[in-house]
């Protein structure tokens, strides 16, 4: 049945090019001969007030249905986002249907309310749960990769991701288990493990996408986000200090509410500058991933002038926005993230001559049954 | 509102190819749709109820499959709808995609967002984490107290140095409130440890153990102080108020994390904040409560409850009735754990009739 369709859509296909012979004309004549390979910019188009309907109705929607909804909530969100970036003409797409999302959720919230409830028995409990949870990593990277790249299309052709166990088992458990049990010195090996796995994975129409990072760089931003600790300990410290200084210069025994007090200063001394030093670092992983990426052997390349301080500021900002608005500023918040980081991209080369053949955009159901499979789930929450 | 017989303009594809062409599209009636490229030679045509279209997204490009794998895509979003209303009957995304939409509408539901978000947090949560705490196994109750008391006894606590007398002493005040509050055979256990770094302090676990440290034995100078802390302790237990905190921090931060739309270790850290700020409230409420039931079981057996007053006076200085200011950090009580301990004072004393115990400044 599924063949003869394939079979079906491949002898319509040579009577459409057969009948518009022009079609390839028009293609080339633009080109002529290229002196310098074309640049092109990434554009996003959303903006956070039409995004706000789209969240709360989505929020809405979820609580009225007990959560059920969600799924469906995040295809409209994706798609929103996917469907807004725009290169060369083209937004991209995204074809997830929400009934296997949610699937993919009830056995990811089982799997973390397990993981929760292990770790609130005991310690030896958690490090089991945890050691199971590396162990499945790699599974999860895989699956949720996949579902995301299959369900991305730009220019009609949806996104591939062909990944084994095997081979992702380096990047996301070995390396990430090296990286937690070294808190984190290891971590550059780990995360250019990770982002050269995904990357070089990925492929559209059959070609395939390529990135070297390099550890020097990572440990270049590991250096920034570790003197932002060393600043958080020492303004965590010296607050510390002063406060207990002006609050108990009586020399009596803290009170819970100025212990509270002093303890939420020093809390939030601390909590900021770490929270940006991370943020920092994983903006750094991604400049560092698109800054040398290709595609299709360096037909396209990409580069960026992404500044990842920055986007640890627009993350830290967008944080705070949410926090004092109750959560209302949450899609402004996505918005704003998205342009800086979708904006920031470039790329050299020249779309037009590029033939690519590969799954269809609009065929869901081909698609579908294809893949198929309990692997193509989106444990991404 | 496009005319009938206007074409709109946008790409088109081999379903699967990259490259494209540019085509126009019109529909004519009573539902024929053509598809041609820009100088008009035709690329296909159909029944439009033939076409499979993407649900509507805001401006989102509208895609149409041509029966036999020809692939329209437009950004021209508000002709397609006119064309799906005038040709077909919307279907239930058209309907979401106008709730989607700002208006007037959109108020109403960012005002019902809040509402339901703040009860949810208000009630719904503790009221859930109290039906789940009631359910969970007394086994699996006294497991978590064993990896709790081995945890701290790690991390804070020192072993005791009460003397056998002092010990007896606690443990017949224990039994005591045990035997008031109804709990004989429930498995509570009496515990008592250095305070390290907690100093005066005492702790309910989930599974009925009770620590008590040295320094609050000894900060207390009356039964009857010490009696009140005891029922306080096992007011926790008896309400499951460690179960429910535990389920209830792991709910809000379950909905933050679904809320975010992101559940990486970094998006994780941050909302570390938000939570800690709800699930202070909570925290406070079941203070609150065991408040409560420990003056009610202080009166009940007869006991002074000024003497618990006593108690945390000594603790803390704020709470004296002759501190300046009481209300000066009624601000930051938002962020405590416990409620003000002023306040604590002040309902305890005014349930007592007639004061056995010394006020802490006399000491």
């Amino acid at each position: 049945m599924h063949s003869r369709m394939i079979r079906r859509a491949a002898e319509d296909r040579r009577a459409w090019i057969g009948e518009g012979r022009r079609m390839s004309t028009v293609v080339e004549s633009g080109s002529g001969e290229p002196p310098e390979p074309a640049k092109q910019r990434l554009s996003f188009s959303g903006s956070g007030s039409e995004y706000f309907g789209i969240w709360l109705t989505n929020l809405l929607l979820t609580i009225a249905t007990l959560g059920v909804y969600s799924a469906w909530a995040k295809v409209r969100r994706l798609r929103y986002f996917r469907g807004n970036t725009w290169l060369d003409g083209h937004a991209f797409d995204f074809h997830g249907r929400g009934g296997r999302i949610l699937l993919g959720r009830l056995i990811a919230l089982a799997l973390l309310a397990a993981f929760q409830f292990a770790t609130s028995f005991g310690l030896s409990f958690g490090i089991a749960g945890g050691g199971l949870l590396l162990l499945a990593a790699p599974w999860l990277a895989i699956a949720s990769l996949r579902f995301r790249a299959h369900n991305t299309s730009y220019r009609g052709v949806r996104f591939e991701f062909e990944g084994r166990y095997a081979k992702a088992f380096p990047a996301y458990a070995l390396w990430s288990g090296l990286s937690a049990v070294s808190l984190g010195t290891l971590a550059p090996y780990a995360s250019r493990a990770q982002q050269q796995y995904s990357i070089r994975r990925h492929g559209w129409g059959g070609r395939s996408f390529d990135t070297s990072v390099s550890v020097p760089e990572l440990y270049g931003a590991m250096c920034v986000v570790a003197f932002a600790f060393l600043l958080g300990g020492l303004l965590a410290f010296g607050g510390g200090m002063f406060l207990g200084g002006v609050f108990f210069e009586d020399g009596g025994e803290p009170s819970p509410e100025s212990a509270a007090f002093i303890g939420f200063v020093i809390g939030l001394v601390i909590y900021l500058p770490i929270l940006w030093g991370l943020l920092f670092y994983r903006a750094s992983v991604w400049a560092e991933t698109v800054r040398d990426a290709g595609f299709d052997a360096g037909r396209l390349r990409f580069s960026t002038d992404f500044d990842p301080g920055r986007m640890a500021g627009i993350q830290l900002t967008n944080l705070f926005g949410i926090v004092a608005t109750l959560g209302l500023f949450a899609p402004w918040a996505a918005v704003r993230a998205a342009r800086y980081r979708l904006e920031s991209l470039e790329l050299t080369g020249d779309l037009e001559t590029l033939d690519l053949e590969g799954r269809g955009a609009a065929s869901e159901a081909a698609a579908g049954e294809e893949i198929g499979g309990f692997f193509d789930l989106d444990f991404g929450l | 509102m496009i005319p009938p017989g206007e074409a709109i303009g946008g790409w088109c594809f081999e379903d699967g190819r990259s490259r494209r062409v540019r085509a126009l599209l019109r529909v004519d009636p009573p539902g024929r749709a053509v598809l041609c490229e820009e100088n008009g030679a035709p690329i296909r045509e159909s029944e439009w109820r033939d076409l499979s279209w993407n649900a509507p997204l805001a401006r989102v490009p509208r895609r149409a499959l041509f029966p036999g794998g020809v692939v329209f895509e437009t950004t021209e979003v508000e002709a397609v709808a006119a064309w799906e209303a005038r040709f077909s009957r919307p279907g239930a995304w058209s309907w979401i995609a106008r709730l989607e939409r700002l208006g007037p509408h959109t108020l109403l539901f960012a005002l019902l967002a809040l509402a339901v978000v703040f009860s949810g947090a208000r009630w719904g949560v503790p009221a859930l984490a109290s039906y789940l705490a009631e359910r969970i196994p007394d086994e699996a109750r006294r497991q978590i107290d064993v990896e709790s008391v081995r945890g701290l006894d790690l991390l804070a606590l020192e072993p005791s140095d009460l003397e056998g007398s002092e010990f007896a002493r606690l443990q017949l005040l224990f039994d005591a409130a045990v035997a008031d509050a109804g709990g004989e055979g429930s498995g509570y256990r009496l515990l008592t440890r250095g305070g390290g770094g907690l100093g005066a302090n005492a702790l309910a676990l989930p599974g009925g153990s009770v620590v008590v440290t040295d320094e609050l034995v000894r900060l207390a100078d009356s039964d009857d102080a010490l009696y009140g802390v005891l029922a306080h302790e096992l007011a926790h237990v008896e309400r499951r108020h460690g179960l429910r905190a535990m389920l209830e921090a792991s709910f809000v931060a379950l909905a933050l994390v679904v809320a975010a739309g992101d559940a990486s270790q970094v998006a994780q850290f941050a909302l570390t904040l938000p939570t800690l700020l709800v699930t202070r409230g909570y925290s406070r409420g079941h203070e609150a409560e065991a408040d409560a039931d420990a003056l009610a079981q202080l009166l009940a057996s007869g006991r002074d409850p000024a003497c618990l007053a006593v108690l945390f006076e000594k603790m803390s200085p704020a709470a004296r009735p002759e501190a300046e200011d009481a209300d000066s950090s009624a601000l930051w009580t938002w962020l405590s754990t416990h409620p003000s301990s002023a306040e604590r004072s002040r309902k305890l004393r005014a349930a007592s009739s007639e004061s056995r115990c010394h006020d802490a400044g006399d000491r």
